[in-house]
């Protein structure tokens, strides 16, 4: 059915041709590469004529006027091209070569590498962080701003989850299966190798993909589109690391036709900004290409960055007031006389890719790729046993616990505020309960042994990507298009825990301890592994779960764009396979039958069609409009119920389907410019999946959303007004409302398995999608003053970012008149349980100041200063999240508070960077 | 331009937005359709039987329906005071019903809608109370206990919010409470009714607590004006335990319970005692002077309870107290020299009653039990004063019935109606407690202070009077003879019938010719045994010895074997020797100076006076 859409759309784009006047034509080329420009505006200044160059930097007026006029070419990242030309009949320009803006690359790109590391994010227990999409600068004010002013508070373009972004290197798409994502941070920080990018923005179309509705971009890796010549540079800050060291070099392409770019990054704090953090990483990068001829080329490419590092968690405001420090940090303690942290996080993603690159004939290129990549990612956490909870911030060890006792509240406060080790983890006391353990064991080695009762553990997700692509540009006629492109992507994950370390105990025993407590008498369900019961493991062992999961997506799509005087259009359509598996390699006592081996495959078909629209005013107006209608299969992440236990999925497992649709105005004036555009997206059928500790059950629940529909819709400005030749203004914002829309069903799975599932409604009809600004707002001024010093000072405003909601305080709480049997108070109590959390709206200030210094007429050195959030804000929010955990018997919505992470206040960058 | 606005236009909805205002989950209240078709009087008198303890599983209506009862929530655990049960009331009357169910009151409040179905339920009593709940058993016999909380839950619906507004309590007065006591239609009417009393006080109020903390239950008593009481039991788990009693009087409403054969008041929490100040009501009198006075000192911990009696110790501190005996459930006053420091005048302590106004007396009479323990100094006399100043009164003693001391304690002896006639004006009464300092005293304890009505009319047992018959001298025995032991002219007298133990106290009597006149109830029957003879008492206890008690006898209801079998001989001189066959070193005598006759081991006793033998005719 879809073909056939497909080809009737095809049939209608042969327009019949319009009437010709004088023919204009050239091609757009970087003078200092040579390689063509695509997407440079090109005008005829006083005929108003606008055209946009194609993939070959090549364009044509096809109704111009003959006569004498001005060409003026402007692209991103290039100074702006005039040439007077006189127009006749039929006139080849030829090549026009445009000579890159170096200084404004350079010094917006040092803006940007700040904010990139900003995002380096994990997933939080219960609810997940979003990386604001980084897909690097483009000549789109709004976007330029959404990507950095907006990203302290960790902003979503479009209000959209991260897996709605695609990013593609060299046209081989790179998300993962497991949550749709692209893990930014396997790029070690290396934003010079990676800086060729193109972006495109939301649902425009794109040459090297079949994009996605958030927008994608894709990372330029070949060894031809690097500048040959050495860069290096060192940076400081005050941020997650204060050390970053960046070198690289770039043979170019050599007359035999080989090329080679090698590189490599550290980044580097003993302590970051907050405090007992630690940041350890080193980059390398390798691309080394093969030109056969001017028809084919083969580069490979490698990358990778192994970094061993702290991670963060969010806590409550209580504990932040206490520690007086918003960026207090309940992970670390001192042991012997150093700070350590209990969660850490190792990553390494080596990467390999190979592109082979075949372009028959002019207009035609084929670009074919292969990747491998290995995805190690562990993260560390304190275990127990029968213990108390060893973390600092457990709720019973804040003053709050103890509010109805004066004494105990006054003494915990003092402590919270004055004794820092109280307020942190206290190590010695892990190694003496451990250490108590031992003794025990040897005064009595004939009784039961006892294990450590608490140890580091390490929580393993890894993968291995087989990920294969083909992409074909080929243009049809001077006004058509075709991309079409296959791709697969084969991946095993494997999701395990091993013990990082004992504490000085001798052993762990691998069990349930909460299967324990609640069935005493049955020993086999307490088991992890059936097949191996009571193990005791050591440092180093598997324990407690290790499954893998199998995916495989197969998609195949077909896009064809016509470019008319007045008219743009393009449509495409694809379509895919998705499939996945699990395989368990333990036999848990919760789930004898259904958690070792291979279990169910799951399938889906999915399709998605696309278009937009066009209309060129003239050439400085246009009007734009683009819709999207696709179903997403779910990510194997989010699609089992527990799947650490067993191999069920959740009942009724469905693709999410999208609905999108944008208008926009755009104008081009030579001083001013910008686009304002409005968008509306639905997405419905969506699964969300949570994970808590409920106090009724005294169990584990596993939670899911099931048959969400969420709205995202806004309107988006961006402008900027030459107000000089060197002084620009700019102004960004967006408006917008991402709320869900309808009541879902919620269904309870104890992990206990104490109880069958329970299915209940969820009231959360026009509550806000949370942890992203609704409300923002960026103006600037850009100088570039001469002698090459570029300054730049901007604010921002962000607003209305809204807490993570927690769909258990939102059913029907059935016994809440007990408490309030009164109708009025009723009435009260439920708007204060359901009520919306906001996080604090936040205003930045922010100034760069940056020089470029040409020494020798060869070597360029550049220095930037970059201060944000001069005012040293400390109270800006960047993620929050209400408790599943609720208080169902006094229905006190303040007994489990929200926990939240901040942003630091004023943070500096300060890079040399050298470039000969 | 023009297609600016276009856009604008066209993007304006998506501001403005429809009502996008969130939505909460609906207010959770409970609803139920079900219908009452019984009333709860209908169901006590369908239901109703006079036995203490019994059940009886519900049936249907007459029209085969279940049997539903609906109707409001009056009573619940909120402070524990209510133990796993609540209280219903409809139109007709209430009922408890009884669950193992903890913190009931979160949602059974007080004024909640509920509907009962009452089909496969117990209905029936424990320990007199009327209550739904479920079959049980009480010393193997059947009893309502309480159902299980599943069961409850599958046979209840509420309905609608509580409203504490449409519950009633019934006004009552403790004198209306107390005689409907034997009336059967109104022990079922009210029982576990929410009533309301007004002008009253806690006898202790404003000193004691509202129980024992921890206890299982603690009485204390209401009291009125008049002098009527009512008993209230109260948990010592409740959250107000160790509150105290509210002092003064004021209004209260409680839950009318039963035990056993009595109302027993239950109060839901300690708030519901309301307005309460001013003065308190005393079970003594009230009043300083006074024209009857009917004072059992039940509910009373302290002397000051009473009101207006006075207590005066002249010398020593042997001050006159209020006593309570579990085992009888009785509380009395008392006095005793033991443990107490003597004065120069060893100890002399007054207990005297508030001003009695002859003039309004309806009779000029009054009357008191009085019981005595132990040996040693101690006496206790009774006078008519002419103030409440023993040191400035005149004092009139009167003789009355007061038992002597005898080492164990006595019976309650009346002191038989004391005349008042040959006075005039305002007396008092006083009770004095004289004793020189000794090594041993006794302790006189006085109940059942009567002024104004014969003692008969007070509705307690005095003794009753005692058959006398004449006994003659013998010196041998005659097995079923019936005997009393005499020594010189005192007779040994019975042991007391609650006592387990004792010796025979001697008591004076008139001896001529070889005869005398004494009380049937001393006499003793001997009867031949195997290895010698068994002594009975008129109780019907043997008197025998054990093997750890060598100075008293063990009262037995059985012969227990060698302890009880006695061998008797008579001496030259006409006195019996009474040997144990148990403990054979030991001999009944009067020792030393003694003023009882009791087993003595004769080897550490050196004087000692061997009984003389007297048989009835």
């Amino acid at each position: 059915m879809r073909i056939k859409l497909f080809l009737l759309l095809l049939l209608t784009a042969f327009l019949p041709a319009l009437a010709k006047d004088a023919t204009v034509k050239g091609v757009v080329i970087d003078a200092a590469t040579g390689k063509p420009v695509e997407g440079a505006i090109v005008m005829i200044n006083n005929q108003g004529a606008t055209v946009v160059t194609g993939p070959a930097g090549e364009f044509v007026f096809t109704t111009a006027q003959p006569g004498s006029d001005i060409i003026t070419i402007a692209a991103y990242g290039y100074n702006d091209f005039n040439r007077p030309v006189t127009i006749g009949p039929s006139t080849d320009l030829g090549n026009l070569a445009i000579t890159t803006s170096d200084g404004v690359n350079d010094f917006d790109e040092t803006r940007q590498e700040l904010m990139f590391d900003e995002s380096v994010l994990e997933d939080e227990e219960g609810a997940s962080q979003s990386v604001a999409v980084l897909n690097g600068a483009s000549d789109n004010i709004y976007s330029n701003a959404a990507n950095y002013s907006f990203s302290i508070m960790r902003f979503r373009n479009r209000g959209y989850d991260n897996y709605f972004n695609t990013t593609y290197m060299n046209g081989i798409p790179l998300n993962d299966l497991a949550r749709g994502r692209f893990n930014y941070s396997s790029l070690g920080g290396m934003n010079r190798m990676f800086r060729n990018r193109t972006n495109t923005i939301d649902m425009a179309p794109s040459n090297y993909g079949f994009g996605n509705i958030g927008g994608s971009s894709n990372i330029n890796t070949l060894t031809e589109d690097y500048a040959p010549g050495f860069y290096g540079s060192v940076a400081y800050t005050n941020a997650n690391y204060m050390f970053r060291g960046l070198a690289m070099y770039s043979t170019g392409i050599r007359p035999s036709g080989w090329g080679l770019t090698v590189g490599g990054a550290v980044r580097w704090a003993n302590e970051g900004i907050v405090p007992g953090s630690f940041y350890k990483s080193g980059g390398y990068f390798l691309s080394l290409e093969k030109q056969f001829n001017d028809k084919h080329s083969l580069t490979l490419t490698a990358f990778g960055a192994p970094t061993h590092r702290t991670g963060s968690t969010a806590t409550y405001l209580e504990a932040y007031q206490l520690a007086d420090n918003n960026l207090y940090n309940p992970n670390w303690g001192w042991q012997n006389g150093k700070k350590r942290n209990s969660k850490i996080v190792e990553t390494f993603d080596p990467t390999f890719l190979l592109n082979w690159v075949w372009k028959p004939k002019d207009g035609t290129k084929l670009t074919t790729g292969a990747a491998f990549r290995a995805v190690h990612y562990s993260t560390s956490a304190l275990n127990w046993y029968n213990a108390r909870d060893p973390r600092p911030d457990y709720y019973r060890y804040l003053p709050s616990y103890y509010k109805d006792d004066q004494e105990a509240f006054d003494l915990y406060t003092d402590l919270w505020r004055n004794d820092e080790s109280f307020r942190q983890i206290n190590w010695d006391a892990l190694y003496r309960a451990n250490f108590l353990n031992n003794q025990a064991n040897a005064a009595n080695p004939d009784g039961t042994q006892k294990g450590s009762t608490y140890i580091l553990e390490n929580r393993h997700s890894n993968q291995l990507n087989w990920i294969f692509s083909s992409v074909l540009n080929h243009k049809l006629n001077s006004t058509m298009n075709l991309q079409a492109g296959v791709s697969f992507n084969y991946t095993r994950a494997h999701y395990f825990k091993t013990i990082r370390d004992l504490l000085g105990g001798e052993f762990w025993l691998d069990i349930d301890q909460f299967s324990e407590r609640d069935f005493p008498d049955n020993p086999s369900i307490l088991q992890n592994d059936l097949n191996n019961p009571n193990r005791h493991v050591t440092d180093g062992d598997t324990f407690g779960y290790n499954y893998y999961i199998s995916g495989l997506q197969a998609r195949a799509w077909l896009q064809n764009t016509i470019t008319l005087p007045h008219w743009d259009f393009n449509y495409g359509l694809e379509v895919s396979y998705t499939q996945f598996q699990r395989d368990g390699k333990m036999r848990n006592g919760r789930a004898p039958h259904n958690s070792f081996g291979k279990g169910q495959t799951h399938r889906f078909d999915n399709g998605a069609l696309k278009a937009g629209a066009v209309y060129k005013i003239n050439g400085r107006n246009a009007i734009t409009a683009r819709a999207t209608y696709e179903t997403v299969a779910p990510f194997f992440d989010n699609a089992y119920i527990s799947p650490r236990i067993k191999d069920t999925a959740i009942d009724g497992l469905s693709s999410t389907r999208v609905l999108s649709a944008d208008i926009a105005y755009g104008w081009n004036y030579r001083r001013f410019r910008g686009q304002i555009s409005a968008y509306w997206t639905q997405l419905s059928d969506m699964t969300e999946r949570f994970s808590y500790y409920d106090d009724q059950y005294s169990t584990f629940m596993n939670y899911v959303l099931k048959g969400v529909k969420q709205h995202y819709k806004g309107i988006e400005l961006g402008a900027a007004f030459k107000v000089t030749p060197s002084v620009t203004v700019s102004l960004a914002g967006t408006v917008a409302s991402y709320r869900y829309k309808n009541n879902p069903t919620g269904v309870r799975s104890y992990e206990n398995g104490m109880s069958p599932d329970t299915a209940t409604t969820v009231y959360l009809k026009n509550y806000h999608v949370g942890s992203t600004p609704q409300t923002a707002f960026n103006f600037g001024i850009d100088w570039q003053a001469p002698k090459n010093w570029f300054f730049n000072v901007n604010c921002s405003w962000m607003g209305n970012s809204y807490v993570n909601v927690s769909p258990i305080r939102h059913e029907a709480l059935n016994d809440l008149w007990t408490i309030y049997p009164d109708p009025e108070q009723l009435k009260q109590a439920v708007e204060e349980i359901t009520g919306e959390d906001k996080l604090n709206d936040a205003f930045t200030l922010n100034a760069s100041v940056g020089k470029l210094i040409y020494i020798q007429r060869r070597y360029a050195l550049s220095i930037n200063v970059n201060v944000d959030n001069i005012l040293n804000k400390k109270d800006i929010m960047t993620y929050g999240y209400q408790q599943g955990r609720f208080d169902y018997t006094n229905f006190s919505a303040l007994k489990y508070p929200n926990r939240y992470s901040f942003a630091q206040g004023i943070k500096v960058f300060v890079n040399v960077g050298l470039r000969f | 331009m023009l297609a600016a606005a276009m856009m604008m236009a066209l993007t304006a909805p998506v501001f403005t937005g429809c009502s996008e205002d969130l939505e909460v989950p609906p207010l959770s209240i409970p609803s139920s359709d079900w219908k009452a078709n019984t009333t709860i009087a209908d169901l006590k008198t369908q239901y109703w039987s006079d036995q203490e303890n019994y059940c009886t599983e519900v049936g249907t209506t007459a029209t085969g329906e279940h049997v539903v009862i609906g109707g409001r929530v009056i009573g619940n655990d909120i402070t524990g005071n209510i133990y796993q049960s609540i209280q219903v009331q409809d139109a007709t009357g209430a009922v408890t019903v009884s669950v193992y169910m903890s913190d009931m009151h979160k949602r059974y409040k007080v004024g909640e809608e509920i509907y009962i179905d009452l089909t496969g339920l117990y209905a029936g009593k424990y320990a007199g109370l009327f209550q739904i709940g479920a079959a049980g058993t009480y010393n193997n016999a059947p009893t309502t206990s309480k159902m299980e909380e599943a069961t409850f839950l599958a046979h209840s619906q509420l309905n609608g919010l509580p409203d504490p507004s449409a519950v009633k309590a019934v006004p009552l007065t403790i004198a209306e409470i107390n005689s409907m006591v034997k009336n059967t239609e109104s022990v079922m009417l009210y029982q576990s009714q929410l009533v309301s009393i007004d002008d009253v006080s806690f006898i202790g109020g404003g000193k004691d607590r509202w129980a024992e903390m921890g206890s299982s239950g603690t009485d204390r008593y209401l009291i009125d004006k008049e002098g009527n009481r009512l008993l209230v039991r109260n948990s010592g788990y409740s959250d107000f335990a160790d509150q105290t009693l509210p002092a003064g009087h004021g209004n209260v409403t409680a839950i009318l319970s039963w035990y056993r054969s009595g109302w027993q008041l239950v109060f839901r929490t300690n708030e519901d005692c309301r307005d309460f100040g001013g003065e308190s009501y005393a079970p003594g009198g009230g009043e300083a002077v006074v024209t009857s006075l009917d004072v059992n000192f039940e509910g009373c911990t302290d002397i000051s309870d009473l009101g207006n009696w006075k207590t005066v110790n002249v010398s020593g501190n042997a001050t006159w107290f209020i006593q309570k005996r579990d085992q009888e459930n009785n509380t009395f006053a008392a006095c005793t020299g033991y443990n107490k420091a003597a004065g120069s005048d060893g100890f002399i302590s007054w207990l005297i009653t508030p001003g009695l106004d002859l003039a309004g007396m309806a009779k000029k009479v009054f009357s008191f039990t009085s019981m005595v323990g132990y040996s040693g100094e101690g006496t206790l006399e009774v006078f008519v004063m002419s103030s409440d100043d023993p040191a400035k009164a005149t004092l009139t003693p009167v003789s009355a019935n007061i038992p002597k001391p005898s080492g164990s304690w006595s019976d309650w002896v009346a002191s038989g109606n004391i005349s008042l006639e040959s006075f005039s004006g305002t007396v008092y009464i006083g009770f004095r407690y004289t004793a020189k300092a000794a090594q041993n005293y006794t302790t006189y304890r006085i109940d059942n202070v009567l002024a104004g009505k014969d003692a008969e009319q007070s509705g307690d047992n005095p003794n009753p009077p005692a058959d006398k018959s004449t006994f003659s001298k013998v010196t041998s025995i005659t097995s079923g003879g019936q005997y009393v032991f005499v020594i010189g002219n005192q007779l040994g007298t019975a042991i007391a019938s609650s006592a387990s133990y004792g010796r025979l106290a001697l008591a004076d009597v008139t001896i001529s010719d070889g005869k005398l006149t004494a009380d049937d109830v001393n006499a003793l029957t001997i009867t031949a045994v195997d290895g010698g003879y068994t002594i009975v008492d008129s109780y019907g206890r043997y008197l025998g010895m054990d093997s750890s008690h060598f100075t008293s006898f063990q009262l037995y209801d059985s012969n227990t074997g060698n302890g009880c079998v006695w061998t008797i001989t008579f001496d030259s001189d006409g006195t019996a020797v009474i040997k144990n066959a148990l403990n054979t070193d030991c001999r009944i005598v009067r020792s030393g100076t003694y003023t009882n006759i009791a087993p003595a081991e004769m080897a550490k006793t050196t004087t000692f006076d061997a009984p003389a033998v007297y048989k009835k005719d």
